[in-house]
């Protein structure tokens, strides 16, 4: 399934060198960290923007470098999928894999000195000389597209990770713009890798490792799209795994013997972004009781058979009895 | 709940080579009810027969065929699933001779 994102809002301002403000043309009170965060992330109000320059009468010459960095998250709902309300980078679906993004920032106005010159940041090494500031009002004036050339493409993960920045760099003493709307658009794909579960999705499990009597989970790579196992995380709900062997290709693991009897569990696989983000089930395991013991007592009309766990815990689990069977004598000629 | 009520099994000394052909029962019960043949210890020779799905009530007595030579045979049916149950008060297997033993 494809699409378009945004990321919007910007969460937070993390730097900021030279002279910047966020706040009311012609006023510029407001220099924290939080007030340049806030005027950022303004698009409505024209006259509450981010300005960077001699802003006021009283500041220093505008000659030289000014930059501002700002950061997302991975937890704040800031990722808007289709036009849909916005979600977290954690709630993204299984799969979901950037094709395309470009950082944008809006133009409110600008007075600048011929030599001026204007950066976007996509990270704290990478920036984009602008072709030149824009005058006036432009939602779409200053664009900075990743690059999806080369033989990693950016994921998610990194472009949240990252950032941005806007560097400024004046030769006038008075010299002026004035920013709004930082945020980044493009194109979304999701995407299913092939793999294979053994015991297969549904199979009865013991849980604990080899010494325990537990049995050994194997998650293999399979033609296709291969899963590459060596960037997920894999995890059940009812404990901590004991990892045997994680490679590419290759995830082996034991359950640990807290999920005795927990009966059926999903294993999931935890993407790090490289092939997805988020988490994805691999599969159902049902964990049996391990070691369990009963007490036979013939209950009329009872069908199944009811464990005991060892651990006397009170837990129990209801079995089949095992394949009952009949056998005539021997039939011949 | 497993339950035997009968089953008489006829043997003989005779040795000669036997086709299992079909195999009545009157079987009821909850589940799916899987039926085998089995030459002697299994040395050589099983066949795996069609299911019956059992009822609880039922009026018919189903019938099974299968396509199975040997001296002897025995007939084994199971269940393999949790709440699965048979209560079987008849089985009667129709057999033919088809040879008269096994060469030497």
């Amino acid at each position: 399934m494809a699409g378009v994102f945004e990321i919007f809002p910007t969460v937070a301002c993390v730097q900021q060198s030279g002279t910047w403000a966020g706040g009311l043309v012609g006023t510029w009170l407001l220099r924290t960290n939080a007030d340049l965060l806030t005027a950022i992330n303004q698009h409505l109000d024209v006259n509450l923007v981010l300005g960077s320059g001699k802003l006021l009468v009283g500041d220093p010459s505008a000659v030289g470098s000014h930059l501002v960095r700002f950061n997302f998250s991975l937890t704040d709902p800031i990722i808007s999928l289709d036009g849909n309300p916005a979600i977290s980078f954690n709630d993204l679906p299984a799969g979901f894999e950037v094709t395309s993004a470009t950082l944008i920032v809006a133009s409110r106005s600008s007075i600048v000195t011929a030599g001026s010159q204007l950066f976007l940041q996509q990270n704290a090494v990478d920036e984009l000389l602008q072709a030149a500031f824009v005058g006036g009002n432009n939602d779409l004036a200053y664009q900075f597209p990743y690059d999806f050339s080369g033989p990693v493409d950016p994921t998610m993960l990194d472009i949240l990770s990252n950032g941005y920045g806007i560097r400024t760099v004046y030769t006038g003493a008075g010299d002026v713009a004035f920013f709004d709307h930082g945020r980044i658009t493009g194109t979304y794909d999701t995407f299913a890798f092939t793999y294979t579960l053994d015991p297969p999705d549904g199979s009865d499990v013991d849980a604990g490792n080899d010494d325990e009597g537990g049995n050994l989970i194997t998650i293999a790579s399979a033609p296709g799209n291969p899963l590459d196992l060596s960037h997920v995380t894999i995890s059940v709900a009812c404990g901590p795994i004991t990892i045997v062997e994680q490679t590419a290709s290759i995830f082996k693991f034991y359950l640990p013997i807290l999920c005795n009897g927990a009966g059926p569990t999903d294993i999931m696989a935890t993407g790090d972004g490289t092939q997805f983000s988020g988490s994805v089930s691999l599969g159902t395991l049902n964990i049996l009781l391990t070691n369990a013991s009963g007490i036979y007592t013939l209950v009329p009309g009872k069908t199944n058979d009811t464990l005991y766990s060892s651990l006397r815990d009170g837990t129990t689990r209801n079995v089949k009895i095992p394949n009952p069977f009949a056998k005539t004598g021997f039939i011949g000629g | 709940m497993l339950r035997l009520d009968l089953l008489v099994a006829k043997n003989s000394l005779t040795g000669e080579l036997v086709h299992f052909g079909v195999t009545r029962m009157r079987v009821t019960g909850s589940g799916v009810l899987r039926s085998f043949l089995h030459s002697l210890d299994d040395a050589s020779n099983q066949a795996t027969l069609p299911t019956i799905t059992m009822q609880a009530n039922t009026n018919r007595e189903p019938t099974i065929l299968s396509n199975f030579i040997d001296q002897y045979g025995q007939l084994e049916v199971k269940t393999t699933a949790i709440d699965e149950v048979f209560e079987i008060s008849k089985i009667v297997i129709f057999v033919r001779p088809v040879s008269s033993g096994y060469p030497q």
